[in-house]
């Protein structure tokens, strides 16, 4: 958080991994806190916020709302009412706090159709640290968020650079393939996984098309001696292209270990036979770019199965 | 949450957990929400692994999102904490996921046959599936078609027993079938099949498998009339498959329209 100057407050919320996921301006006017903007950035989707009743909290008068609906990039919108209640005052911990009771309906609305969610909600703020607990109880769950720890902001820039990716993550600078003329449809960030979509990516016949590649073209010479699980991961974009390769090496005790360069040379002179990719598709949307894998079980140099 | 400051503060709040909060966040069900395998949801495992380090739901969490991609080195480490931890939670589901993403049916075996003991008088179901069923597929995929046999048929006589016949799901019928095609005894196989045909009528891999059987008897003209079905069947979707991996013995429409083409040929 960050006092821009006197009325107006700027808050930058950060996920688990230290990833920006709201940006709010905050003005106080009239013992109010108003939401002047907001911008959100989540796991393939992102969302813009229009304000109707600006009013977050309101320290004089208990019965003020707050109306906004956040329009997200997916195409739903949420649309939230928070009407509050209460103002009670309090102590937490030590510090001089005010809670405030509300109530909240949440309505998620997408392509004619709504999900309506309501939840009790309290919110405390403590002299001089601001938001310190809420807690959202509804129909089916709660959710409780305290805060742990307040750290300076040199330390969490440093915290926050950790450069940790997702699992099975392929670094572009660090592929097999030449791929400068492989093209993603749309931002890295939203490649997804085979399984998210319907039909799932993939080799076009399955499995049977990489067994007749393998009947025809595999030199049992290049994989003698090999036993483990060669994976090769790559993205299948929104066309149907395949790119950005990479291999992932498996012991057959499921340690990390290296085949000979030989084998990965072959099996990949063989991969690059396959010549008919399945883009997938997710639910509402056109076809997008996703991971995908093969992998090559061998024991004592024989191909013994193909995963998945 | 956390905040932090841009402007000096003296003083730095930092909370110091009672025992008492400790064993309201273990009996937590969720703790937070993330996508998985995403750096965020690895940070609150970690976070959440750090007050509860022999939490086994987590361990056993940070290794799903290895497994499904592909990654056996970064399943396998986690979810063999989650066992050490909670042996009886998830030995079984580790032999799911050998069995169904590594197919390594020596180990899934052991795990299934460790896990039995710890329940005694209950059959397990990991991720809704026998142990016994799975005990079949292992020993099926392992050439070892007598142990098959016996556990396709316990799990076949539990469930007619318990649920009923209706509701056994095809595949037994399937892998019994074909536990007894692979051992040559192809009479019994055909009577498997047509047990799960009666059970579920529109399943294009029981009447592949029994066009099969039909034509080494030399039935050609029912063969062609239960391939022909199967190739229907296939193309309305009534077919094996599962997410994530292709399941064991999964039909391809070229093996339907290959053994079409020889029946017709005859």
């Amino acid at each position: 958080m960050k006092l821009l100057d006197e009325n107006r407050l700027e808050e930058i919320r950060y996920n688990s991994a230290m990833e920006k996921e709201y940006y709010r301006l905050y003005s106080f006017k009239d013992n109010k806190m108003n939401l002047e903007k907001e911008m959100g950035w989540f796991h393939f989707d992102s969302c813009v916020t229009q304000i109707k009743n600006a009013s977050v909290v309101n320290w004089g008068n208990p019965q003020d709302s707050f109306k906004i609906v956040r329009a997200f990039s997916s195409g739903r919108d949420l649309d939230i009412v928070r009407t509050q209640n209460t103002i009670q005052d309090t102590i937490v911990e030590g510090y001089s706090s005010k809670m405030f009771h509300s109530q909240l309906e949440n309505d998620w609305i997408f392509e004619g159709d709504s999900v309506h969610y309501s939840f009790d909600t309290k919110l405390i703020y403590a002299k001089g640290m601001g938001l310190f607990e809420s807690i959202s109880k509804g129909e089916q769950n709660t959710r409780h968020m305290q805060l742990v720890e307040q750290i300076p902001w040199e330390t969490f820039s440093k915290m926050k650079d950790h450069g940790t990716k997702r699992v099975a993550y392929i670094d572009p600078n660090n592929t097999i393939d030449d791929h400068s003329n492989f093209k993603l449809c749309d931002k890295e960030d939203y490649i997804v996984d085979y399984y998210n979509g319907d039909p799932p990516a993939g080799v076009v016949g399955g499995k049977p098309v990489i067994w007749d590649l393998l009947d025809k073209h595999l030199d049992p010479s290049k994989i003698q001696g090999q036993s483990g699980y060669m994976t090769f991961r790559f993205v299948v974009n929104c066309n149907g292209e395949a790119g950005r390769f990479m291999i992932e090496e498996t012991d057959l005790d499921f340690k990390q270990t290296t085949f000979s360069q030989a084998s990965k040379d072959h099996l990949y002179e063989i991969m690059k036979k396959i010549e008919n990719y399945q883009a997938t598709k997710l639910q509402y949307k056109e076809n997008v770019d996703a991971y995908v894998y093969i992998t090559f079980k061998m024991k004592d140099g024989k191909i013994i199965e193909l995963l998945p | 949450m956390l905040y932090f400051s841009c402007t000096p503060t003296p003083e730095l709040y930092k909370r110091t957990f009672t025992q008492e909060d400790l064993d309201s966040f273990d009996k937590m069900r969720w703790f937070g929400g993330a996508y998985q395998g995403t750096p965020a949801e690895k940070y609150l495992l970690l976070e959440g692994l750090k007050h509860f380090p022999e939490k086994a739901s987590f361990w056993r969490e940070l290794g799903i999102a290895g497994l499904k991609r592909g990654i056996p080195y970064m399943f396998y480490p986690y979810y063999d904490k989650a066992v050490q931890y909670d042996s009886i939670e998830w030995l079984g589901y580790r032999g799911y996921c050998i069995l169904y993403f590594n197919r390594d049916y020596e180990r899934a075996l052991k795990d299934f046959n460790d896990l039995d003991p710890l329940t005694p008088n209950f059959v397990d179901h990991p991720q809704a599936q026998s142990i016994d069923y799975m005990r079949g597929i292992c020993h099926l995929k392992m050439g070892q078609h007598e142990k098959a046999l016996e556990y396709f048929d316990r799990h076949l006589n539990s469930e007619v027993e318990t649920v009923g016949e209706d509701y056994v799901a095809t595949y037994a019928f399937l892998y019994k079938g074909i536990t007894h095609y692979e051992m040559g005894d192809k009479q019994a196989a055909q009577e498997a099949f047509e047990w799960g045909l009666r059970v579920h009528d529109s399943n294009a891999d029981l009447e592949y498998w029994l066009a099969k059987c039909l034509l080494e008897k030399g039935d050609t003209k029912n063969a062609l009339v239960h391939i022909q079905k199967a190739k229907n069947l296939f193309k309305q979707g009534y077919k094996h498959g599962r997410n994530y991996t292709e399941d064991f013995y999964q039909t391809y429409m070229p093996y339907i329209e290959a053994l079409e083409k020889q029946i017709s040929n005859i």
